[in-house]
């Protein structure tokens, strides 16, 4: 299983990056994203054209799960309340991308 | 005419219309007949009045037109929850209040307001005295640690501005800039007016017309001319001194070497455009509004005196006449160069200055 987790947006404009491999990360944490990804129906969330209000928050998720991959990008705004554990831990493991 | 009375106030009661017309004799009866049937027209404009106070119009000055802008301000707290709006702590004409994000947020909302009226004669942000609705202490919550986390944001969405109190190590809270609560503002002008699309280079005007104005209205409270400013958007809710989060004068300079976040990441010129995917910024629409920004830095200062006059005008005029969702840089660009035209004449000084600035990013 791997994971790119990509934010971006708000006022600031900054960007965070969490990238995860299952065939690196420890199980622990395989487990507990699997989880997260299971609970949240990820795969069966349609990508909606979200009404992006300004300096809202982007979440850029890629999720490629055996012969499944797929990428949401949604608003903090828009997110689906099932979606939105997935992404405060994949947000809080997240680093600032540091440009230069 | 009448000036001082108000003739909402001053309408004789239904009751003693009747009797009048009972009683009174032919022309007392038909005074009293048609005060009655405008009387019924009145208290349905008093009952609007009395739900939307920004419309105060006295209708009845024959032949003059008087219209009284007036700002109305609400100023919410969320509490630390995501419920918007929240509790209302200050309300127009409220007494400052002991939480300085609330106070800041009025101020800030008041100043905003001050520069689109007495300047470009907008009536806030939709034109018509829509009331400037704010709320701070917005929180998130953390379904990783299970309780309501500080927000490293302020956004518009759509119907008012929201503050976050930042996370206490990168950000402090975002009511301290005034031109971060004017950045916001904007946004909802341009909701209003261009609509530009939130993404690539019309959000990336989206974005550059919010830093516009939310500069302008920081110098203009400052009083400062354009040698005078800092360029800078958000000098101090990146908590440390040496860091802004943008800068229109130096694109790329606002902050460097920061521990956390590193380097500012936004250009001053086409050649370093960023083509970034949609799932990046809305494609970059904060990095690339460093371009747009540089030139409205470089027009502002070839005119010289206060930016919020001259060039501000051009820039106001363009975004509320000109523009349309899809514009590009480009579009800006030519639409800038002829609001100069329009309003200082062909060959003034302002229209060079205009199309230089839009030359030296290379937009043009």
């Amino acid at each position: 299983m791997k994971i790119i987790y990509h934010e971006s947006g708000g006022f600031a404009g900054l960007q965070k990056k969490y990238e995860f491999d299952s065939d690196t990360g420890s199980k622990e944490e395989a487990d507990r994203l699997l989880s997260l990804i299971d609970n949240s129906d990820f795969f069966d969330i349609a990508q909606s054209e979200d009404n992006f209000r300004p300096d809202s928050v982007l979440h850029s998720i890629t999720i490629d799960f055996g012969d499944r991959k797929k990428t949401l990008n949604v608003s903090s705004a828009a997110a689906p309340e099932k979606l939105k554990p997935l992404i405060k831990t994949l947000s809080k493991k997240s680093s600032y991308t540091k440009n230069r | 005419m009448a000036f001082g009375r108000n003739h909402i106030h001053c309408i004789i009661p239904p009751h003693m219309l009747e009797r009048i017309i009972e009683q009174g004799d032919t022309k007392q009866r038909a005074l009293a007949l048609r005060a009655l049937m405008q009387g019924q027209t009145l208290r349905e404009e008093r009952s609007l009045l009395q739900r939307q106070p920004s419309l105060i119009r006295p209708r009845m000055l024959t032949g003059l037109e008087s219209f009284t802008a007036k700002k109305i301000r609400r100023v919410y707290d969320a509490q630390c929850r995501d419920n918007l709006p929240g509790v209302l702590v200050r309300d127009e004409g409220g007494g400052s209040v002991e939480d300085d994000a609330v106070n800041e947020a009025y101020e800030g909302t008041g100043h905003a307001w001050d520069l689109f009226w007495k300047e470009y004669k907008r009536n806030s942000i939709d034109d018509a005295g829509m009331p400037l609705i704010s709320t701070v202490h917005i929180c998130e919550w953390d379904t990783v640690d299970s309780r309501w986390e500080d927000v490293n944001n302020a956004f518009w969405n759509g119907e008012q501005m929201v503050y976050g109190d930042g996370d206490g190590q990168i950000f402090t809270r975002f009511t301290i800039d005034i031109d971060i609560t004017a950045h916001e503002l904007t946004h909802g002008v341009t909701d209003y007016t261009a609509k530009l699309v939130y993404q690539f280079q019309p959000g990336a005007l989206n974005e550059h017309f919010s830093d516009v104005f939310g500069s302008l209205c920081k110098q203009r409270v400052l009083g400062l001319d354009v040698k005078e400013a800092d360029w800078l958007i958000g000098e101090k809710v990146l908590i440390g001194d040496k860091y802004a989060l943008r800068s229109m004068k130096a694109p790329g300079t606002a902050y460097v070497n920061h521990p956390i976040i590193g380097t500012d990441p936004q250009p001053a010129n086409m050649d370093n455009y960023l083509d970034l995917p949609i799932w990046n910024d809305r494609g970059g629409v904060h990095i690339n509004s460093g371009i747009p920004n540089h030139a409205f830095y470089l027009a502002a200062m070839r005119i010289g005196g206060f930016a919020w006059q001259k060039t501000g005008v051009i820039w106001y005029k363009t975004l509320a006449h000109k523009l349309h969702p899809s514009s590009s840089f480009i579009n800006a660009a030519e639409s800038t160069i002829a609001v100069a035209r329009e309003e200082y004449g062909s060959g003034s000084l302002e229209e060079k200055a205009v199309r230089e600035a839009w030359e030296e990013v290379k937009v043009i």
